[in-house]
This record gives structure tokens, C-alpha cells and sequence, in this order.
């Protein structure tokens, strides 16, 4: 016991002299719980979380709900209010009651919040937040699998925000519309991810955005899902990139001149193919000028099968501006040997002028 | 009034112990406290050594090894992060606990921030989840609550501390 005293006071002083702002900048990189655990260190400790700029709210490391929702409200109504707000999220796998959520977001958007990750189950945010001035990065998923779905507004607003993730959120579509249009007014958009969200009719209208993400986790398989559409409106993209499920066709009313990087890596089962097939030709058109494309091992695999039909490939698009393609091959894929590859993509490229290709194992 | 750059300009700096460390411009405009010394009017890049009577040659070597690293391998591609995380997880295995607080210390007073974030990442991950105890030592705080005052901390912030054992 005399030992470890006398090896703690020898240890002493080597970070006790940093500045509150250092040990704040640790503090910040803590999830919140432990971060708030500290004050019991010494009197120094005892208020300085409620400095924290970052707050990271995990509900795993809490026995039940009720104690997670306590938890929260404690920190929001303990901490220090004249300090801004950075960095929040906020993760929950059940259902929040929408009262704490609202008042929990008031209170973020009230605090000048730049970051915010919300993954929880939720069927719709206060108002404030799609007027918020301060955020500049904003991700929801809703963690629902039910079919009751967050629904977000036609017109999103956000003045400004550069990036935006939306997993498994649908939008309001007015009756007399074919496709919803929420991002028309995101003046500040660079980033967007679209994941999970099953629209019949999707715009992506928007004159700043440069790197767009469409991912599907579920296999969606029914044959109206084939008709599901995203229609681009996008003049400065410049990065392309799908992945998980092959569902929407896509389209684009402008030529996408600046379009650099596409990476497309999706898949389908083979259930369907012809529909599939068509699906899949769409992205190719919306591809036309790419200067590098990079094709994972499964999308190779279904170009494979579509561009066995002499028929199709008279459909492909010519990509005049192609500088390069990568493939990936997986350890596991079906297609294994570079002559395969090259084959595939001399079909791919029939239309189009030669390109290299990199063959990736 | 336009002044021409002169190319290969280098920055001396002499810390604590050892010999004048060379570093190029474009490395020494991320140590704020350095920066501040070239603005200065009496500063004159071919002779002026810059003295860092606070770091040690050890310290100030580790930063700009850091810093060399990850200025280079900036805004490329998958790959390089890869072995960008190798790196930085090697420059951490040769820490130890007491030379990564000291480092802690010179990027904090050479103002440096790439390095204070991954710094103080680095001590977040060391110190998440662990006791009370180990965070204390670690730190070197001293225990300043009488037992029941820490009692006290505990029951107010019983919230914060739900399903944490006592040490």
C-alpha cells in the first residue's frame, strides 16, 4: 500500500501541469459516460465535462433504456450551456420516445452543433433541425426494420450542411409528383449517401454536390422494385458510388462532364436477370463520361452474364472519356483469370475507345 | 513589394539537449509556437536558431517524424491509409506510457495540432473503460476528496456511473 502511494506522488506532475484544454481534448475522445466518470479523479476533474464539446451517447453500455434516457437528459441539463456544441451522437437500437428525441435535438441545434450522428429508431425530427445554421455533417439511420419508416420532408433546407448520410429514410412526395426532390435546397452539399431508401422516385437535384454514395443492404427482389428510379440533377458530381443490391434504375438529365471516380460494386441474384439486366444498363448510360471506373469481383460476375447476350451489349453506352478500369478480383470470386477479365471488359468497352485495364487479386 | 521564395530554406531548431534539428518550412508552419518565431521581425531564416529550451531532442524528433509521415502521405489513396494506420500504430508501440505524456507536453507547447489530436486519441484509448485507479496513476492525480466527498461525486452522478463496478 505505502508502495503504490509512493509511486503514484513520484508519477505526479507529469500531466498534472497540462492545461485543462488538453486534458478537455481527452476527455472529448472519450465516450461521454467514461468521460463524466472522471470527476471522481480529484477536485480538478470535478466540473471539467461540463466543458466537453463532444458527446457520444451509446446505449449498449447502459442495463436498460430508462437508464440510458436519464443519462442523457443528466448531461444535457448538467452541463456547462454557455459551451458550444461540436461533435454529437447518439446511438440507440430501440425506439426513443419521440418527446426525449425532440427536446434532445432542440437542445443540440439550440448549442451550435457542427457534427451529428443519430442512430436510433425514429419516424420523424423537430422542424429545427432542417433550419439549423451551425450544422455542417449530419447522419441518421433509423435502426427500425419495420416498414414504418422515417419520413423526412420534401424540401430538406439545411443551409448548411456539406454532408449528409441517410440510412433507411424515406421522404414526403407530394401526390402530383412522380419522384421526390428534398435536396434541390441544400445549397452547401458536397456529400451525400443515400442507403436503404426505397422511393418509387427519387431527384437528386443539386448544383453543388460532388460525390454521391447509393448503397442497398437488403435484397429487394420483387419485380416493382425494378421500376424504382433515381434521376440525377447533379452538374458538378465528380464521384460515383453504389454498392450492396442492384435496385434502382438510374438516370441523369445532365451529362455529368466532371464525373472523375465511379466505383461500382453491386450485386443481384440471378432470379429475374432480363428486368435486372436493363436496371443495370441504365447505370452504364449514366456512366458515359467516367475517367476511371473501378468494378468489384460481383459486378463483374453480373456483367459477365449480361454482356453474354450479343443483344445487350449493342445497348452499352461509348465512354469516350474512360482513362482506366480497376478490377477487384475477391479471393472467392467466380471469375479468377485475367483473360476472363479482359474478355468482360472488351465487351463492356465495345462502343467505347481502348483503356487500360488493372487487374487487382 | 513581391518577394520571391527562396527554394530549400530550412528552420534550425535546438532543443534541450543535442544538436540543431533542420526542418523545412512547410513542416515547421504546423508548430504554432515555431511559427510564431519565423513571424517575428528579428527572425532571419539563415542564421536565427530557434531555441526549445522545454523539448528534448528525443521529443521534437518524434514530431517531425510524425509529421514528415503524414504530410507525405496525404490525399492518396486506399492503400496508403492502410499503412499510414501501420505507422502510426508503430510509433505508438514505442512509447512508453511515461515518454507518450511527455511527448503529450511538447506537442502541447510547440502548439502542433495533427499530433496533440492523435495524441490525445491515443490516451483516450488507452484510458477508455479502465479504473478509476489506473486513470489516476496514469494521469498522476492526486486524490484530493476526502471519502466522503468522493462518495458524495459518486451518488450525484449515480447516472454516469450505472453498471460500473467499484474498484
Amino acid at each position: 500500500m505505502s508502495r503504490r502511494k509512493h509511486s503514484e506522488i513520484e508519477s505526479k506532475d507529469l500531466l498534472s501541469d497540462l492545461p485543462d484544454s488538453i486534458l478537455l481534448h481527452v476527455l472529448n475522445f472519450l465516450r461521454t459516460k467514461h468521460a463524466v466518470q472522471t470527476s471522481v479523479l480529484s477536485m480538478r476533474w470535478e466540473h471539467l465535462w461540463k466543458r466537453l464539446t463532444n458527446l457520444k451517447f451509446d446505449s449498449s453500455h447502459f442495463p436498460t433504456s430508462t437508464h440510458f434516457t436519464e443519462f442523457v437528459s443528466s448531461i444535457l441539463s448538467n452541463r456547462d450551456n454557455s459551451i458550444s456544441l461540436q461533435n454529437v451522437s447518439l446511438r440507440h437500437p430501440d425506439y426513443f420516445s419521440p418527446e426525449i428525441l425532440q427536446s434532445f435535438i432542440e437542445y443540440v441545434v439550440s448549442h451550435g452543433i457542427q457534427h451529428l450522428t443519430l442512430d436510433t429508431k425514429f419516424t420523424e425530427l423537430p422542424p429545427c433541425i432542417f433550419s439549423c445554421r451551425s450544422l455542417t455533417f449530419l447522419k441518421i439511420s433509423n435502426l427500425s426494420t419495420s416498414l414504418r419508416k422515417t419520413i423526412l420532408p420534401e424540401s430538406l433546407g439545411f443551409p448548411a450542411l456539406k454532408t449528409l448520410h441517410l440510412d433507411n429514410v424515406g421522404f414526403i412526395t407530394s401526390d402530383d409528383n412522380e419522384y421526390a426532390e428534398p435536396f434541390s435546397t441544400c445549397n452547401m452539399l458536397t456529400t451525400l449517401v443515400i442507403a436503404n431508401s426505397f422511393e418509387k422516385g427519387l431527384r437528386v437535384y443539386n448544383s453543388s454536390l460532388t460525390s454521391l454514395t447509393i448503397s442497398t443492404s437488403h435484397q429487394y427482389d420483387h419485380e416493382e422494385a425494378h421500376s424504382y428510379k433515381i434521376a440525377l440533377s447533379t452538374p458538378r458530381l465528380s464521384s460515383l458510388e453504389t454498392n450492396g443490391y442492384l435496385v434502382y434504375q438510374l438516370s441523369s438529365t445532365c451529362n455529368l462532364l466532371h464525373l472523375e471516380d465511379v466505383n461500382f460494386d453491386v450485386t443481384c441474384s440471378f432470379r429475374n436477370f432480363p428486368s435486372k439486366s436493363s436496371v443495370l444498363i441504365t447505370w452504364l448510360h449514366v456512366f458515359t463520361n467516367v475517367r476511371t471506373m473501378a468494378i468489384s469481383s460481383k459486378t463483374l460476375e453480373m456483367l459477365n452474364v449480361l454482356l453474354f447476350h450479343p443483344s445487350k451489349r449493342t445497348n452499352l453506352p461509348c465512354f469516350s472519356r474512360l482513362k482506366s478500369i480497376k478490377v477487384e478480383l475477391g479471393s472467392l470470386s467466380r471469375i479468377s483469370s485475367d483473360m476472363e477479365v479482359n474478355r468482360i471488359i472488351e465487351y463492356l468497352l465495345e462502343n467505347s475507345p481502348p483503356t487500360s485495364v488493372d487487374i487487382y487479386h | 513589394m513581391a518577394k520571391t521564395p527562396e527554394p530549400k530554406r530550412t528552420i534550425s531548431l535546438k532543443p534541450c539537449d543535442g544538436d540543431v534539428i533542420e526542418v523545412s518550412p512547410m513542416i515547421a508552419k504546423q508548430m504554432q509556437t515555431i511559427q510564431s518565431f519565423i513571424e517575428d521581425d528579428s527572425f532571419i531564416a539563415t542564421t536565427t536558431i530557434i531555441p526549445l529550451p522545454n523539448v528534448t531532442a528525443f521529443q521534437l524528433s518524434k514530431i517531425i517524424d510524425y509529421l514528415n509521415y503524414h504530410s507525405n502521405s496525404k490525399a492518396v489513396a486506399d492503400n496508403v491509409k492502410e499503412s499510414t494506420k501501420k505507422f502510426d500504430e508503430e510509433f505508438l508501440k514505442e512509447l512508453e506510457h511515461d515518454k507518450l505524456k511527455e511527448l503529450l507536453h511538447a506537442a502541447n507547447y510547440l502548439n502542433v495540432k495533427e499530433v496533440l489530436d492523435f495524441l490525445c486519441q491515443a490516451v483516450a484509448d488507452l484510458i477508455q473503460d479502465k479504473s478509476v485507479k489506473f486513470v489516476r496513476k496514469f494521469f498522476g492525480v492526486v486524490n484530493d476528496y476526502s471519502v466522503e466527498e468522493e462518495e458524495d461525486i459518486r451518488r450525484t452522478h449515480a447516472w454516469a456511473f450505472e453498471g460500473v463496478e467499484e474498484d
